[in-house]
């Protein structure tokens, strides 16, 4: 695809998990991500979508297929190229409170990127005010420990890490779920402008789908390791394909009293990605399953332009 | 007085630490109604849990303590009751659901005899009648299967089913009232659905009240038929739902509804976050404590703590804007409406 950032082919993530059990976590997920766009993933805890964005960034190793950063494959690189593809691409982890080293300061754990690029030699620490300016902090903070910080402050913290060494895409995965709802849309907005001034990509991964929908330009729907629709953020909240992204939509509750939706509530919980059912995963919650659901795996297809799901509801 | 379920009059409670005491709750009143849900909003830190925490009789004493105020339930002061009161009345007249169903069970116990255990207590039963009584119990809130899954235990069940378990053993006393803490905070969205609905249609069935905290304003206005907002220990609107949504009075209320995004919006917005972050109770400001991030603060808003105004029955709001000496408050109404 023109333009496009990632690219990620049948990518394939399976972890041994005792009694020769296989987790397949992630299992065949295929999509691109473009220049500049954010990529909001969706889904419920065990889709597999925080593993999906550790193994872009390769902090694990994956079992098949592959991620291609600007045309070369992430999980191949050496020397050089993976010193900086390992600069390129950054991650801004959820809880900032586990995620920033309690015995560093400030000043240190924003600059530890810095030190092993090689970057900011003899200006380190104006190149940290810069930083700690850019996330909405002041100088001062530089020489203060993690735990002097307010929960949105360590995440705009985790930013300013993030940024430090000029990398053209960020995975976020779950970045304000820890954090306030005031103090979430302050952290939304940072991203924002991040994006419009350096021109930055994004990958963000979340569970709370009005928060995805604000920032994303496209949106994939991942359920059991598989990603069942992906489209453009104002498609897939007007004309969800998926029974899965209808319910999952439907689900939301919206904060006004005065609107009523028509909601469906789906029975039942979350397989096991240990186990799997037969054909689409879906089907044992699926309001809309037939007999050749559980035959048959639905193929990932692009059912309108620029619009993919997999289900047999639109062969 | 005699009326209300359940009355919270000037409730104050503070908690010693190692660097002082935190003044958790200033001073929070209101009420709820047999048949009602009330939802308490607000982040975290600003008192809700204590207070939810103190009509269960379960401030830890120490390092908590009820300073000031008076919890009164079905006409009686329930504020200083020994812990053999507490057992007459927390599960039998109060039933409670947590935020987390895996650490509010207990693993070593089968999820039949966690639900009938109060039950036990409280009435004579043989134990075919208390078995009874469990599957009926997991059968009313919706766990499949009930004859078996009596005698399961907590690991076998997912988390959606482990919260209905817990809510199997709020309601097994048949109680005039449930406090349920973030019961839908720890679960998926799907999830978080069944959950709500399943409240919803037990507190019709059994005419139960139910106060429900929470910080998701979506939750509130799905489930709730009157809210309490809370900001750094004091109420600072409380009205229907209806009310507070349409025309929010506080400008800490029409911060929250402006900073949430909408999943049915239409085109797409900035988000207007409230800057700033919460004060420190060790320390509460002496005037609002809303001021320093407030975008309207006047001079007297530092000096002085608002008075309580009233608009539409029963919606109030603690602020200066709508004193009559206070400038323009049309106008700042007209702008908490804009953002929704």
């Amino acid at each position: 695809m023109k333009d496009s950032l990632v690219e990620v082919n049948n990518l394939k993530k399976h972890f041994h998990i005792g009694n020769g059990q296989l987790l397949k976590a992630v299992d065949g997920v295929t999509f691109s991500i473009r220049q500049g766009e954010t990529l909001g993933l969706v889904g419920e805890s065990g889709c597999g979508k925080s593993t999906l964005g550790r193994t872009i960034i390769r902090l694990y190793e994956n079992t098949d297929g592959e991620v291609l950063y600007k045309g070369k494959n992430v999980h191949r690189l050496k020397g050089k190229e993976a010193g900086q593809f390992n600069r390129d691409v950054q991650m801004i982890f959820q809880d900032p409170q586990a995620s920033l080293n309690p015995r560093m300061t400030v000043e240190d754990i924003i600059a530890e990127g810095l030190d092993i690029h090689g970057l900011a030699r003899g200006m380190r620490r104006e190149r940290v005010t810069e930083l700690l300016q850019l996330v909405g902090l002041r100088k001062e903070h530089a020489s203060r420990f993690p735990h002097e910080f307010s929960g949105g402050q360590r995440q705009r913290i985790g930013i300013a890490r993030a940024l430090a060494v000029e990398p053209e895409f960020i995975i976020a995965d779950e970045p304000i779920s820890a954090l306030d709802v005031s103090i979430q849309a302050q952290v939304v907005n940072l991203l924002e402008d991040l994006q419009a001034e350096r021109g930055l990509t994004y990958l963000f991964i979340a569970h709370d789908l009005s928060m995805v929908k604000h920032i994303s330009t496209r949106i994939g729907v991942m359920y059991l390791g598989k990603m069942v629709e992906l489209a453009t953020s104002n498609e897939l909240y007007k004309l969800p394909l998926h029974p899965y992204t209808q319910a999952l939509l439907s689900s939301v509750p919206v904060p006004d009293p005065t609107v009523k939706r028509e909601r469906i509530i789906l029975q039942g919980d979350l397989p096991s990605p240990a186990n799997r059912p037969s054909g689409c995963g879906f089907r044992t919650r699926c309001p809309k399953a037939t007999e050749r659901c559980a035959l048959e795996e639905p193929v990932w297809k692009e059912a309108e332009a620029g619009h993919w799901v997999a289900c047999h509801l639109y062969d | 007085m005699e009326k209300h379920l359940l009355t919270i009059d000037n409730l104050k409670v503070n908690f010693k630490t190692y660097g002082g005491e935190v003044q958790a709750v200033r001073g929070v009143s209101f009420h709820v109604d047999k048949g009602e849900t009330l939802a308490i909003v607000g982040e975290s830190g600003c008192g809700k849990s204590v207070t939810a925490q103190a009509i269960m009789g379960l401030i830890p004493n120490p390092p908590g303590r009820i300073v000031d105020g008076k919890i009164v339930f079905e006409g009686s002061d329930i504020t200083h009751l020994t812990k053999k009161e507490w057992m007459q009345i927390r599960g039998s007249k109060i039933g409670m659901v947590f935020q987390d169903p895996m650490t509010a069970l207990n693993p070593t116990m089968k999820v039949g005899t966690q639900i009938v255990e109060g039950f036990i207590r409280n009435h004579q039963v043989t134990r075919e009648e208390a078995q009874k009584r469990a599957i009926e119990m997991l059968r009313l809130v919706g766990i499949p299967d009930p004859e078996k899954r009596v005698d399961q235990y907590p690991h076998q069940f997912s988390g959606g089913m482990r919260q209905r378990v817990v809510i199997a053993i709020a309601l097994a006393c048949q109680p005039q009232l449930v406090i349920a803490d973030e019961p839908t905070t720890a679960l998926d969205v799907t999830i978080q659905a069944q959950i709500l609905d399943l409240l919803r249609r037990l507190q019709e069935e059994q005419e139960l009240s139910v106060v429900i905290i929470t910080h998701d304003l979506g939750v509130v206005s799905e489930i709730a038929h009157r809210m309490v907002v809370m900001y750094a220990g004091i109420v600072v609107e409380t009205g229907t739902v209806e009310d507070v949504f349409a025309a929010p009075r506080h400008p800490y209320t029409w911060g929250l509804m402006r900073s949430l995004p909408r999943i049915d919006g239409e085109e797409k917005q900035r988000l207007v976050p409230i800057d700033g972050t919460p004060p420190d109770l060790f320390n509460p400001p002496k005037g609002c404590p809303f001021a320093a991030r407030c975008d309207y603060a006047m001079e007297i808003c530092n000096q002085q703590m608002p008075e309580i105004s009233t608009f539409e029955p029963g919606h109030q709001a603690a602020c200066w804007l709508h004193d009559p000496r206070a400038p323009r408050i049309e106008e700042l109404v007209a702008a908490g409406r804009q953002g929704e």
